[in-house]
């Protein structure tokens, strides 16, 4: 499964975005791509979604994998040290096959 | 002192994008390109999450934030006052970002990024009101 989000993750916005991999996230195995392509602008907000989902995601023996993140979206999660927990990818294609 | 700007928003999390709009287009005007836009932005919204968050968390819900922007010696001023209980955030301990995910907190991640894309924060408590100020040079 692969979701898109585009535009600004803030506080404003972030919750939408959790709730959004939250229904994704169910009782059966789920292997999740996000595309982060279109995403400009991410606070702190939206990177605790993205930590909250993958220990969602992992705890029912899933994955969340995030493909092309912006300049400012990658320099806000590695200084977060999320760039070695999440596994990235250049395209949702190399995400994908990656499972 | 040069040109300068105020605003006052409550203290919700439905008006922080009010804050971050008025400093970016101050911050443009005064000739911030849009990568220190992006940047005071972000730092203006973490600091106020955290005040909607932590500071008026268990006092009344109808306190306020006041930002003021201004430039001084081609450096950009931002300051963001509130009057939640006296706290310094600059005090908080720095999360690691070696942190294993399942040992990972919620926050303290926002404090952070703010240290990291302005050139100078300060915190007082001068006439017992907090007062977190951001620096960032103009070029």
């Amino acid at each position: 499964m692969v979701l898109v989000a585009r535009g600004r993750i803030d506080s404003m916005s972030a919750a939408k975005l959790g709730q959004a991999l939250s229904e994704h996230i169910s009782g059966s195995v789920s292997h999740l791509v996000l595309d982060l392509a279109g995403v400009d602008y991410m606070s702190s907000a939206g990177l605790r979604e993205l930590v909250n989902a993958l220990k969602k995601v992992k705890r029912i023996g899933g994955d969340l994998r995030l493909s092309q993140p912006t300049r400012r979206v990658r320099e806000v999660m590695e200084m977060a040290g999320l760039d070695t927990i999440f596994l990235i990818f250049d395209t949702s294609v190399d995400a994908v096959e990656s499972y | 002192m040069d040109e300068h700007g105020w605003i006052t928003i409550p203290a919700r999390m439905d008006q922080v994008h009010e804050a971050c709009g008025f400093v970016a287009r101050v911050a443009a005007r005064h000739g911030m390109d849009d990568e220190g836009v992006y940047r005071c932005q972000l730092s203006v919204e973490e600091i106020c999450t955290n005040i909607v968050e932590h500071g008026y968390e268990n006092v009344e819900r109808t306190g306020k934030i006041e930002i003021w922007c201004f430039t001084h010696n081609e450096t950009f001023i931002i300051e963001v006052i509130d009057d939640a209980p006296l706290f310094n955030p600059l005090g908080l301990p720095k999360p690691d970002p070696s942190t294993p995910l399942w040992e990972r907190s919620e926050g303290g991640w926002g404090i952070q990024f703010v240290r990291r894309f302005m050139d100078r924060v300060e915190y007082s408590d001068s006439d017992s009101r907090n007062h977190f100020r951001m620096e960032k040079r103009l070029s």
